[in-house]
């Protein structure tokens, strides 16, 4: 399934990654899961730009406690998979605990 | 006291991008109103709007510039590029001594007016570059830092007047010797789906096109655009062999203090005596006024009436001209379009004329140059030309600039 894929924690830092890579035109190849958002020399804006196209992506929230304590790769991507994982499954779950 | 030259000019308009295409626009009186679309004109009672249809930023900006950026700003960026280059100034001058200074009316809508359709009716995110992008400052800070100029830098706005109280503000600057230099003009780029209809609303856009002072005057054309002048201190622009274009010797503002859209004849009037008393020793004889000339009934009228209150039985040996009438009325951009053909007027000797008029309103008094472009009469002796900007809330700004 899709959503099963999206949801893979790999998958999800890969996704990352190209998002990084692009936006800082660099290689993705030399990017990694443990690359630091200072390594990369992703400001403040940048990393909000990240946030903005990670939630506008997997439709998520990521909330500001969270985006504060996020300084590499692999914890926006842990933070991604926790908010997707959070979600309601179906709009009939949602009706139904409503 | 210290002079102040223009070295480098540069613009983005409905009638061309560039200064050389802008002035064969104005000598051939040839306007930029393009038709909208059907979808577009649906509830207006106008139909077109003077657009920059060939603008291609991404073949001239950088893909930061790009991605930092919206319509309004990228114009800025994009005359201020021509206008620098024609200075040669970066290389010969030390940042901090140098200012930016652009006037803006309505930011960046472009970028903020989409995202806040999709936000309003789809419950959309809004992207974080939403705000830099859409704020009116946008084009002088991406202007600083392109050039790294590191002096006073900061965007005026007063609706129609923004950028002739910026380039006055910039020329005060450089004359009083707080900068050595400077970047000024301003940058507009409002046609929005929303903007289009607030204006609409006002009663004052031209169902048919802009004809300034005209007997059938029916309203104001909307437009777009930039434009930027460099301005040096006289003696370091000779010492460096700068091409001196024309030079501003005077500035006047003022307030109407009455009424939030109608203007009344002594606030514009006062703005005029004020930039001729601030020529001080460069006064010369006013050979040439670009007018405010929106083209709406009252504007005309009140203009024509400031005029003869300041030049009283001179003013029918003055010729007048609204350049407008091609180029339309690019808002808080209007007033460095506006300088921008002064300047070139005085460089050619030769006058824009009002495009459309055919038949000119003969209560207003005014000589109003129609036709065809006018040789300045002048003889070796320099001439001053005036270029008015009165803005909705009564906020006047006029520049003096003379020939070389």
């Amino acid at each position: 399934m899709e959503m099963e894929t999206i949801q893979q924690l790999e998958t999800i830092q890969q996704h990352c990654i190209k998002l990084i890579a692009t936006a800082k035109k660099v290689p993705p190849e030399t990017l990694s899961p443990a690359s630091t958002f200072d390594e990369v020399g992703l400001d403040s804006l940048d990393k909000v730009t990240l946030a903005f196209d990670v939630e506008e992506a997997y439709d998520i929230a990521i909330p500001e406690s969270a985006l504060a304590t996020i300084d590499n790769i692999g914890a926006m991507a842990a933070a991604i998979q926790q908010a997707v994982a959070a979600k309601p499954v179906t709009p009939d779950s949602q009706t139904s605990t409503a | 006291m210290r002079r102040v030259a223009i070295t480098g000019m540069g613009c983005v308009t409905a009638i061309g991008i560039g200064t050389e295409r802008f002035f064969r626009a104005l000598r051939e009186g040839r306007d930029g109103f393009l038709p909208l679309s059907e979808e577009e004109r649906v509830g207006l009672n106008f139909s077109s709007t003077a657009r920059v249809d060939d603008f291609q930023p991404d073949k001239l900006l950088s893909p930061d510039q790009m991605l930092l950026s919206e319509r309004s700003s990228q114009f800025a960026l994009v005359a201020a590029h021509e206008a620098i280059e024609q200075s040669g100034m970066p290389a010969t001058l030390d940042g901090s001594r140098i200012a930016v200074v652009f006037g803006c009316s309505a930011g960046g809508r472009m970028a903020e007016e989409p995202a806040l359709e999709k936000l309003y009716t789809q419950g959309a995110r809004v992207h974080p570059l939403t705000v830099p992008r859409a704020m009116a400052n946008a084009g002088t800070s991406l202007v600083s830092m392109e050039y790294g100029i590191t002096g006073p830098a900061y965007t005026v706005s007063t609706a129609c007047a923004s950028a002739t109280h910026a380039i006055g503000q910039a020329f005060h600057m450089v004359r009083s010797g707080m900068v050595d230099a400077a970047v000024t003009g301003g940058h507009d780029a409002p046609l929005t789906f929303g903007f289009l209809r607030a204006w609409n609303s006002l009663r004052v856009v031209s169902p048919t096109f802009c004809r300034p002072f005209a007997k059938d005057r029916d309203g104001m054309t909307l437009g777009e655009g930039s434009g930027v002048l460099v301005l040096e201190e006289m003696e370091i622009a000779e010492r460096r062999g700068a091409q001196v274009l024309g030079e501003i010797v005077g500035f006047g503002m003022s307030s109407d203090a009455r009424h939030i859209t109608q203007p009344a004849p002594s606030g514009p009037a006062a703005a005029m005596r004020r930039a001729l008393l601030d020529c001080g020793e460069l006064r010369a004889p006013v050979r040439y006024i670009n007018a405010h000339g929106t083209g709406t009934l009252v504007n005309d009228g009140t203009e024509a009436e400031a005029i003869h209150m300041v030049f009283a039985e001179e003013t029918g040996r003055i010729p007048v001209s609204s350049t407008k009438s091609t180029h339309g009325h690019a808002m808080g951009a209007s007033g460095a379009l506006e300088a921008v053909a002064t300047v070139l007027a005085l460089q050619h000797g030769e006058l824009p004329h009002t495009a459309h008029a055919s038949e000119i309103d003969p209560e207003l008094g005014l000589d109003v140059i129609t036709g065809e472009p006018r040789r300045i009469e002048r003889n070796s002796e320099p001439v001053l030309a005036l270029s008015n900007s009165f803005a909705f809330g009564g906020l006047n700004a006029v520049l003096a600039f003379r020939s070389v």
